[in-house]
């Protein structure tokens, strides 16, 4: 006979009459007070369970679900009135809030993006393959500039009727500020061989925070390098004329120097 | 006259009514197929004899699983939407009474998960207490001396409901499936996927804890 200090674990058996040493199961429940009152809370624990009254759905259960399964399909505009009203997974708060975080990251991201070509705001010059740029694009650009050279490049810069900005500021040289220098200049080393150009110098060593980087570029590009640069916070000024070398035009190619300053 | 010893025919007797119950249990299943066939072409009335049959237990279930009228409807509207879009994928294998089970106990398990996770269970048992506040104090029972007198009270009724609600979704489907809907084991194995064994250890385990809930409210 099997010894049974306690028989909890044998309740399940001894319910269902499954327990092959039931006997001596039987006989432990009378000795032991504790095991007994266990099994009969037990044995209670299942007769409720077992006894628990039906619930009856409500009379309109057929009809609502009929309505479900076979009413007609919405129109779109059903669908976008109700969009809001999918209880219980989307309550109108929810769904409200939710329509007006998509507007601002839809407003925020096209405004980065409303120059073509550049998909990203960071500190560096991340871009895709420079596309041309439209001059009404330009004119949105946060532009911090001031003319340095005169009507007559434009035409030889740009080439085409209408000046951009770039034209117009007539641009030598140009200080990019930016958090990240060495970023932003990677970002240019990258953008440099999509529009053909090269970097020839790069010379680090002029002053704590500040990086300057010859490059060589096809005249055609030049519009889009710096309308890229502009629109990544680069800024002409007089004393960066002063400071740095011209840019020289060999016909086909131009040479720039761009300043990169780290900005706090 | 050829005359039977009555052992004869008591044995042809049985024999006829186990016939009998097979040819039903066999008629039912190619019943609920051939409807499930029409309801695939389109025939919206075969869906309907099939939802007839098997509505009340399925909100049965799903109040079990949700232990509230309006989530109950909901959540049993939802499972026979479910199985009507889905009716393509019933292959026949199984009963379709197995087959619809199967995915109201799925429904049933994942809302009872997205209802707890939102604390839905903690805010109604809050609200059932303060109500019980209001009304006059509840008797204890004796229960060392007869428990079984306190099956019929609708208190008890609710408490037992609320132990299930507090039960792990694992352990709830099972306690749901043989405890209150009374299905076999076998039917249990088939709808859950489960081996006899895990769901009987299950069964015992989900039973000790709505035991220790009951006895810790009751006495």
């Amino acid at each position: 006979m099997k010894d049974y200090h306690h028989i909890t674990e044998r309740f399940f058996e001894l319910q269902s009459g499954e327990l092959n040493d039931n006997h001596a199961a039987q006989l432990h429940l009378k000795s032991c007070p504790e095991c007994s009152e266990e099994f009969k809370w037990y044995g209670f624990a299942v007769g409720a369970m077992n006894n628990l009254e039906e619930v009856s759905p409500p009379v309109n259960f057929l009809a609502q679900l009929e309505d479900r399964l076979f009413a007609p399909k919405p129109t779109l505009w059903d669908q976008f009135r109700d969009f809001f009203a999918v209880s219980p997974y989307m309550p109108l708060p929810v769904g409200v809030s939710a329509l007006a975080v998509l507007l601002i990251v839809g407003s925020v991201v096209y405004h980065d993006s409303s120059l073509p070509g550049v998909v990203s705001s960071t500190p560096g010059l991340v871009a895709s393959p420079v596309q041309p740029s439209a001059p009404t694009t330009m004119v949105n650009a946060p532009v911090q500039a001031i003319s340095l050279g005169g009507p007559q490049q434009v035409a030889s810069l740009g080439g085409r009727g209408v000046p951009n900005i770039a034209d117009l500021i007539g641009a030598d040289s140009f200080t990019v500020e930016s958090p990240g220098v060495d970023q932003a200049i990677a970002s240019l080393k990258q953008v440099l061989p999509g529009i053909k150009g090269r970097m020839i110098e790069e010379n680090s060593n002029r002053m704590p925070g500040e990086s300057v980087v010859g490059v060589v570029i096809p005249s055609a590009e030049y519009q889009r390098l710096t309308t890229t640069l502009i629109n990544h916070g680069a800024v002409t000024t007089r004393s960066s004329q002063e400071i740095l070398p011209s840019a020289k035009k060999d016909g086909d190619n131009v040479l720039l120097y761009i300043r990169f300053v780290h900005k706090r | 006259m050829v005359v039977f010893p009555e052992t004869i025919i008591t044995w042809l007797c049985l024999n006829c009514v186990s016939l009998l119950l097979f040819s039903t249990l066999i008629e039912n299943g190619d019943e609920d197929k051939s409807l499930v066939v029409r309801s695939v072409k389109g025939d919206r009335e075969a869906f309907g004899v099939l939802v007839e049959k098997y509505y009340k237990k399925i909100y049965n279930l799903a109040y079990r699983f949700v232990g509230d009228t309006e989530e109950a409807n909901d959540l049993a509207q939802e499972i026979f939407t479910a199985a009507y879009q889905n009716l393509k994928k019933f292959r026949g294998d199984a009963k379709f009474s197995t087959w619809l089970f199967q995915i109201a106990t799925n429904r049933g398990k994942n809302r009872f998960k997205y209802l707890k996770r939102r604390g839905y269970f903690i805010n109604r048992s809050q609200a059932d207490s303060d109500d019980d506040k209001d009304s006059t104090p509840r008797a204890i029972p004796d229960t060392s001396t007869n428990p079984e007198t306190m099956l019929a009270g609708k208190q008890i009724q609710r408490l037992v409901q609320e132990a299930i609600n507090e039960l792990d979704p694992d352990h709830k489907e099972i306690v749901i499936l043989r405890d209150i809907e009374g299905f076999s084991y076998d039917e249990i194995a088939q709808i859950l996927n489960l081996p006899e064994g895990t769901t009987k250890s299950r069964l015992h385990r989900a039973r000790m804890v709505v035991k220790d809930k009951l006895k810790k409210v009751l006495s």
